[in-house]
């Protein structure tokens, strides 16, 4: 067997630095292992992944992390969903909720159920059967009942909104607990073994060198190791999702924070809103071909709901994946892995598997190939399928008022995107594969939510009573309905529970 | 809705019954007529015996047949593993129980292997132990590696269930002719007369690429003693009626629908054709998934899972290790213990392991 990794340098230190350093720190704990990670403060970070998906809730569990202190200390709201306004069409607006719609029921999933009804002229809006939704409309939250899982209140699922800056903060201090070494300093070289091309090590500004076993890049956009030094190349993916700037202003926020993240379609582009505890983050994500950045920056401003406390932080980049994501001894993590927007708050989802990934590819110092053929096959097969329900947002509009609206009608579909649209447009089918980031809820949710409604429904739903499975639907909405009102208000939440 | 009213299964032996029944217990009777074409032919050499794995537990649940019910009619013995016979006529068993327990996230195999261990892995597969010794209880005790069971069913037995299960009409052909046209099935021609269906069923098919064409729904049956041995005969009918079900057609058999079944058909061949050649010692030519299955495998134990897999992790392993194919590394992660204390605890488990199949075997033969 060949020697064990006994170094880790991790390049970078924002947010995808810090969650490398903590989880490395963690699951290598008396392993021998030194872990240094290197940042400057004169670079900084772009930390504007501040919203997230509920496999984070898995994270913090794995680290062992205190929630509530979590919360206290990253100034966090909770999430369960995320709104999105003037996508389908201007005025129209939907939640995509995390969590189910409804209760399975008859053999059959909810929603076919809920389309036979429609055809027949009953039944509520699909959304009404969201207890996700119904409590982001009453503004309330409360975490699941797991102890009384007949309660619709069993079904709470969520994740969070955070300070990006705060989070990396709360990390370090986590890990550098755990024994990883922070080095400031700016990395002037690299060098690379004469042979292999391997990074042997790096060199700051102040000439020191550190040298190490393996390499995690998480330098951000330019990729340091991954691509300046290991010219790895870049898959342009602009095709698909054309935008490629976007400008970040915080605010102050100017009503209690609500439990979802909020993504406002534009001419050229869409404007994220992320109620935190002490503020509200923002962002306009355009494309500059269909817009220049003094109207889109007018456009950002015009649009905050409280007085700017930033200047607007103007970001650039290419939508896109590195061709390899690990590539000899160095494996890209965040923004030197790939951009994909943040309109499904994807991006720190992406550094989180990226880890497991890596913690279930783990190397020695031989480096098997199979082992970074297959965590670059499965790191691909993932940023694909992200890929692909981010361009069903786009693709699916009706929106025809500009001509970025109309590119984006325009996009050609994958072949996997195409045939769930068309499962979905014919019997309303939704068929998972077992490594899919989202769900079924979350395909029907958006796929409804942009406007597609199926031609027919499973004809299997047919075999039920109407009756019956009307009275079963009003039971599920009254069950939800008052689940709902019977949560707390969702900052009442967060001051009683994880504030004190 | 245009809907499917009328449905024949043309086929015989369990592949039609299972499939009738399987109809029958998913669609209401007064709405759906189900009807059985039993053809003559044999679909494969009878053993007299079938194979269900542990999957089949959900089917029978479905078809609404207690494991006391299947017991009483079909003499089933509960299998822990499947046990193939190859074409060279080595003996490889394929476990439904995992081996050892994971520690701290680790796998226990990298565990094991970075322990040093000298007992072999398949001494820490209760699964497999209590299949060597005779033994069965239906849970693995708390702490225990856990497992699955499948069963072993007396054919006719098992047949005769289906069919009252199915319950349905069903029509001897000595002769049959199916006029075949651009859409699927025309009309049947069975013992000289003319038959039509919503949608034909035919379960003595072979063919990979087009399972289901329109109202044609061709299902493979087991054909060689492999699938027979490793219950795939009765698994590809479960699966495909599962399938068919979640994608319930209607009169216009919509072509997106079914491109999916077949896709989803194709896929599930392919991990079986893989198991397969493994289980023959013959992974010339295989496919992309298994080449790289093999290759993480080798360089460190590691099982990769793919999209609509079907065999365990413990059964690759073994088909793997059975092929003379082993790991040549373990999982960095087991290092988080150390050696000693890896090596101290697999040593427990493996005495608690050969001390509850001796247990089990003393209280089997009234010794305490």
């Amino acid at each position: 067997m060949s020697e064990h990794i006994k170094k880790i340098i991790i390049v970078g230190g924002g947010t995808a630095g810090w969650m490398a350093a903590s989880t490395l720190s963690h699951m290598l704990s008396g392993m021998k292992c030194d872990i240094i990670l290197i940042e400057s403060e004169e670079i900084g970070t772009v930390g504007v992944g501040e919203a997230t998906i509920p496999p984070i809730l898995l994270f913090n569990e794995m680290l062992g992390i205190d929630e509530n202190l979590f919360i206290k200390e990253t100034q966090a709201t909770f999430k369960l969903g995320i709104e999105f306004v003037n996508w389908k069409k201007i005025g129209h607006r939907y939640i995509h909720p995390f969590g189910d719609f409804g209760v399975n029921f008859d053999v059959r999933p909810f929603h076919q159920h809920w389309l036979n009804q429609r055809a027949k002229g009953y039944g509520r809006d699909l959304f009404d059967y969201s207890l996700m939704v119904q409590a982001c409309h009453k503004k309330k939250f409360m975490r699941p009942l797991r102890d009384q899982p007949k309660s619709a209140l069993a079904g709470i699922n969520y994740a969070f909104q955070f300070d990006a800056s705060l989070y990396a903060k709360f990390l370090r201090q986590y890990s550098e607990k755990r024994g990883v070494v922070r080095i400031e300093g700016k990395i002037e070289s690299v060098t690379q073994h004469n042979e292999t091309g391997f990074i042997e090590s790096v060199t700051t500004e102040d000439k020191r060198i550190f040298g190490a076993d393996l390499f995690i890049d998480c330098s951000g956009f330019k990729g340091l190791l991954i691509e300046q030094t290991l010219k790895t190349g870049y898959e342009d993916w602009s095709e698909w999702l054309p935008c490629d700037r976007a400008i970040a202003i915080p605010c102050e926020k100017i009503a209690e924070p609500i439990p979802y993240t909020r993504a406002t379609a534009h001419e050229a582009g869409w404007q994220w809103r992320i109620p935190l505890q002490h503020r509200t983050g923002n962002g306009h994500v355009y494309c500059s071909h269909y817009m220049d950045s003094d109207r889109a920056t007018d456009i950002l401003l015009k649009n905050l709901d409280g007085k700017p406390i930033a200047n607007p932080n103007h970001l650039r980049f290419t939508t896109g994946r590195r061709k390899k994501f690990w590539n000899k001894n160095v494996i890209a993590l965040g923004l030197a892995a790939g951009f994909m927007e943040p309109l499904e708050s994807t991006s720190i989802h992406l550094v989180q598997t990226g880890l497991a990934r890596i913690m279930s590819h783990f190397p020695n110092k031989g480096f098997v190939q199979a082992d970074i053929d297959s965590f670059n096959e499965r790191t691909l097969y993932e940023y694909e399928r992200v890929r692909d329900f981010l361009v069903l947002h786009y693709n699916l509009t009706e929106r025809d008022d500009s001509e970025f609206w109309r590119y984006c009608q325009n996009i050609k579909r994958s072949e996997i995107l195409d045939r769930k649209i068309g499962q979905f447009a014919g019997h309303g089918r939704i068929i998972e594969n077992n490594n899919d980031l989202f769900g079924s809820a979350s395909w029907l949710a958006v796929m409804y939510g942009q406007g597609i409604s199926p031609k027919y429904y499973d004809p299997i739903t047919d075999q039920a009573d109407p009756e019956r499975v009307n009275a079963v639907m009003e039971q599920i909405y009254s069950a939800i309905s008052n689940g709902a009102n019977s949560m707390p208000s969702h900052y009442d939440f967060i001051k009683e529970n994880c504030l004190t | 809705m245009n809907q499917l009213r009328r449905i024949m299964v043309i086929g015989n032996s369990i592949e039609a019954w299972l499939s009738a029944a399987y109809l029958r217990a998913r669609l209401p009777r007064n709405d759906y007529q189900i009807i059985v074409i039993e053809t003559a032919e044999n679909s494969m050499a009878s053993s007299h015996t079938i194979f269900a794995r542990p999957s089949s537990k959900n089917l029978h649940h479905i078809l609404d047949i207690s494991e006391a019910n299947l017991s009483r009619v079909t003499h089933a013995k509960p299998a822990l593993c499947a046990t193939i016979t190859n074409s060279k006529g080595a003996i490889i068993e394929l476990p439904f129980g995992q081996y050892g327990v994971d520690r701290e996230g680790t796998e226990f195999q990298h565990i094991w292997k970075f322990s040093g261990s000298q007992q072999p892995l398949a001494e820490f597969n209760l699964a497999l132990m209590m299949h060597k010794a005779g033994l069965f209880i239906n849970n693995a005790p708390k702490g225990a590696p856990t497992y699955d069971y499948g069963y072993i069913l007396d054919e006719q037995g098992y047949e005769n269930i289906l069919k009252s299960k199915a319950s349905t009409q069903h029509i001897i052909a000595n002769s049959l002719k199916l006029n075949c046209g651009n859409k699927g099935i025309e009309e049947i021609n069975c013992n000289g007369e003319s038959l039509s269906a919503d949608l034909y069923i035919d379960v003595r098919s072979n063919d990979f690429d087009m399972a289901w064409n329109h109202n044609h729904l061709k299902i493979m049956g087991g054909f060689d003693m492999l699938d027979h041995q490793s219950g795939m005969r009765l698994y590809r009918i479960q699966m495909a009626m599962e399938r068919l079900f979640k994608l319930w057609p209607d009169r216009e058999f919509a072509a997106i629908e079914i491109a999916e079944y077949n896709r989803l058909e194709k896929a599930q061949s392919v991990h079986i054709n893989d198991m397969n050649r493994l289980l023959q010692h013959n992974i010339q030519g295989c496919s992309d998934a298994l080449k790289r299955k093999i290759r993480l495998f080798e360089s460190r134990g590691r099982i990769a899972i793919e999209d609509f897999e079907i065999y365990s992790k413990a059964e690759w392993i073994a088909a793997l290790k059975a092929i003379g194919i082993s790991a040549q590394n373990y999982d960095r992660l087991a290092h988080r213990i150390s050696a000693e204390a890896a090596l101290q605890w697999i040593d427990q488990l493996h005495t608690a392991i050969a001390n509850l199949v001796q247990q089990l075997s003393n209280k089997n033969t009234g010794k305490q």
